[in-house]
């Protein structure tokens, strides 16, 4: 099984890299609570990642959710407070012969998108929710209230999952047809929205649910393992600089057994990820997906609360980054279901 | 077995196919009694069949797979030797006796030996006519594997070699051993080393059985006095034995965790079947510690599987380390598992060690040999942090 990266994909890291190494930089990152238009026009503009894996006839790259990964590794790494994820994965969500008015915007990045699931109450379990969508207007009208919809503020169409006729299905809501309510969150770098569709004109984009949660929980884990590694590197050049005893932190076995677990954890958690992006065309990402977000998570979290305690007191201020990376870590954890729920799902798909 | 020749040239279902297909015809007769048997607490049983079931692997080609052509090998690419593991472990195949002559001694003589050592020693690996067994460790040289201090010494034709190792494998059974000595007690400590191949069979060699946490016998106390070995059997120069015996380490890849993943999951299902027949796979909270085993080892096979599957150099250098901190403690965990799976039951050995007893006790012994989970830490750390310097 191929795990290498051809020479394209190595060069699209370096790009990507070097462009968030310029422009998402902590001071950065830290003022733009969650979205930075101009940015995010020259990300999606002049960079092109959110056209990667949408086809060419519209308007995309036609390259593979490996891309995706790469790019969403790398937002990780910088906690990049722009809708990357929510736009690649609702694109990624869509069925393209259903979706073909709205894949070009997302290709070039005008327009962003986000995946609206889980509902209050109900959390991430497709069977409790209630939001529904009946025939009307030009195409359907849809009701319901969804939460903790990513980017969902600034979102300019929400791919919602709601059920026709028994049918569960994704239809995209122009933002000026939902009632929206921005979150402030644990975790700032990337804020939540409640909305609200009270006969909001729809039209049917996709039909399947379960793929565009799977795809969710893919992003979610490539991006922990970002994460997870930034705040290991961030660690590892720590306990190298600070002294204490006259010596480098990094000399004390205590401290340097506990950083191998960790890059135990973020190898391990890394081959789950990539190997979840590996069969993204086939049936094993039924498992493989909640496994590789419940790894990735679990390693994030990990790495970003050890960071903190390595740091010692200083990794408990405000004006460190260990804090916006444990909390990015722990809202990773949370979303799109626990470890517990994720279990739960693993346990019935491989019949345990 | 197909013709050598075209071994690296199958397709790998073609290939897969060839190994099934053997294993299935040659399993059989007295080898049947073999299936399933050598594996934890199980690798003292059955020593005389599993030696005559290695020559019957060795005489149709199966070991050596990996070794190049030029070094009387197969050539079989990584896929392939992955393949004769998974096959090897679905057919029940026995706990290897020859692993440490073809998988440590083999891939050292290729890349130290000589020519004249590559064509004694390589053919009767491969044929099972000779077995090894590995002399590193001693009472005062566990983990500090450079403080060894068997002795060697150069006299006339031979080197004269006095000393004891300790937790020998198979060492009763072996022929012959690759043993670390030291040779040059003035040098520093890893300076001083030589890589010896000495024979089993002479008046100089005392070999002792251990008997292990689990009641049985497989490693021992291995006593030098005045043991002797032509001169021409040194690896490498007199003092280099530390870079000989430590060098082949960092070729090791993890072909053979995706084989021994699949005995892993046959042991999880046997735990999951205690489960269900005690009742205790109905308490969700045991379930979620299963489920979270099986969880685990689907990560230890997404790790051998991308380990094998990225370019060399594309890895940070330490995977057989990150490998082991991985599989060890998960192995343990479901030896503990298969405790907690009869309960009680679990305390009773009536008749002898019960399957779950025989794992649960077994795997004490993964965190240890092999470089014991601290010295992995260590490797890693060293990788990510640097080495400390000593004072």
């Amino acid at each position: 099984m191929e795990f290498g990266f051809t020479a394209e994909q190595t060069d699209l890291r370096d790009t990507v890299r070097a462009f968030l190494a310029r422009h998402a930089t902590s001071p950065w990152v830290r003022t733009a609570d969650g979205f930075d238009a101009m940015l995010w026009g020259r990300f999606a503009g002049e960079l092109g990642v959110t056209a990667l894996a949408i086809d060419e006839k519209h308007g995309g790259f036609g390259a593979s959710e490996v891309e995706l990964g790469i790019v969403l590794e790398e937002a990780g790494r910088v906690l990049l407070p722009a809708p990357y994820l929510s736009t690649v994965t609702a694109a990624a969500a869509v069925d393209p012969a259903l979706a073909a008015d709205l894949l070009p915007g997302l290709a070039d990045g005008s327009v962003i998108a986000t995946l609206a699931l889980a509902e209050p109450g109900a959390g991430w379990t497709p069977d409790r929710w209630s939001c529904t969508a009946r025939r009307g207007g030009d195409g359907y009208l849809l009701d319901g209230i969804k939460e903790h919809v990513l980017d969902g503020a600034v979102a300019d169409v929400v791919v919602v999952a709601a059920v026709c006729d028994g049918e569960p299905g994704l239809y995209a809501v122009r933002a000026e047809n939902l009632r929206r309510t921005p979150h402030d969150t644990l975790d700032p770098t990337r804020r939540q929205a409640r909305l609200e569709f009270d006969q909001a004109p729809a039209s049917l984009v996709g039909r399947d649910v379960r793929r565009a949660v799977e795809l969710l929980w893919a992003a979610l884990a490539v991006e922990s393992v970002g994460v997870a590694r930034a705040s290991l590197e961030l660690t590892v050049d720590y306990l190298k600089t600070r002294q204490q005893f006259g010596v480098p932190l990094a000399h004390f076995q205590a401290l340097r057994h506990r950083v191998a677990d960790l890059a135990v954890a973020v190898e391990a958690a890394t081959s789950s990820a990539w190997y979840a992006l590996r069969v993204a065309g086939t049936e094993e990402f039924g498992v493989a997906a909640p496994l590789a977000k419940l790894v990735a998570a679990r390693a994030a979290y990990a790495v970003t609360a050890e960071s903190i305690q390595l740091h010692g007191a200083i990794g408990f201020t405000w004006e460190h980054d260990a804090h916006l990376y444990f909390k990015r870590a722990t809202a990773n954890g949370l979303l799109l279901g626990d470890e517990v729920a994720l279990r739960r799902v693993i346990a019935a798909r491989a019949g345990l | 077995m197909p013709a050598v020749d075209d071994i690296p040239d199958l397709p790998d279902a073609e290939f897969r196919r060839c190994v099934r297909e053997w294993l299935a015809a040659h399993l059989t007769g007295e080898f049947a009694a073999l299936v399933g048997s050598g594996g934890p607490g199980r690798e003292h049983e059955n020593i005389e069949l599993r030696m005559r079931w290695e020559r019957e692997l060795g005489a149709a080609g199966w070991i050596g797979l990996g070794w190049p052509r030029a070094a009387d090998g197969r050539g079989a690419t990584i896929a392939q030797q992955v393949i004769f593991f998974e096959e090897y472990a679905r057919a029940g195949g026995p706990g290897r006796l020859s692993h440490m002559g073809e998988y440590l001694l083999a891939p050292t003589l290729i890349a130290f030996g000589t020519e004249e050592q590559r064509r004694r020693f390589l053919p009767p690996i491969a044929a099972a006519a000779e077995f090894w067994c590995q002399g590193y460790s001693e009472p005062n040289a566990g983990s500090d594997l450079a403080s060894v201090q068997t002795r060697a010494v150069r006299d006339g034709d031979v080197w004269r070699i006095t000393g004891q190792k300790v937790w020998t494998s198979l060492a009763h059974v072996a022929d012959w051993c690759f043993v670390l000595a030291r040779t040059d007690p003035d040098a520093p400590k890893r300076r001083g080393l030589s890589y010896l191949l000495v024979p089993m069979d002479q008046p100089g060699i005392e070999v002792r059985p251990i008997t292990q946490i689990t009641g049985t016998s497989e490693f021992n106390e291995v006593f030098f006095d005045g043991a002797v070995t032509t001169a021409e059997n040194i690896v490498g120069e007199p003092g280099d034995g530390w870079r000989v015996a430590t060098g082949t380490l960092a070729f090791e890849r993890g072909v053979a965790t995706l084989g021994q993943q699949l005995g892993f999951a046959r042991e999880l299902d046997e735990v999951f079947a205690a489960a269900r027949a005690s009742g205790t796979y109905d308490d969700p909270v045991w379930r979620d510690a299963a489920v979270d085993a099986w969880v685990g080892l689907q990560t230890l096979r997404h790790q051998a599987l991308r380990t094998l599957g990225t370019p060399e150099g594309e890895l940070p250098g330490v995977e057989a380390s990150v490998a082991k901190l991985l599989w060890a403690p998960w192995h343990q965990r479901l030896g503990e598992l298969a405790m907690t799976a009869v309960g009680p039951m679990a305390t009773l050995a009536d008749g002898g060690l019960s399957d779950a007893q025989r794992l649960f006790l077994y795997t004490r012994a993964d965190t240890i040999y092999g470089g014991s989970n601290e010295i992995q830490r260590n490797i890693i750390a060293d990788r990510l942090l640097g080495r400390v310097p000593r004072s």
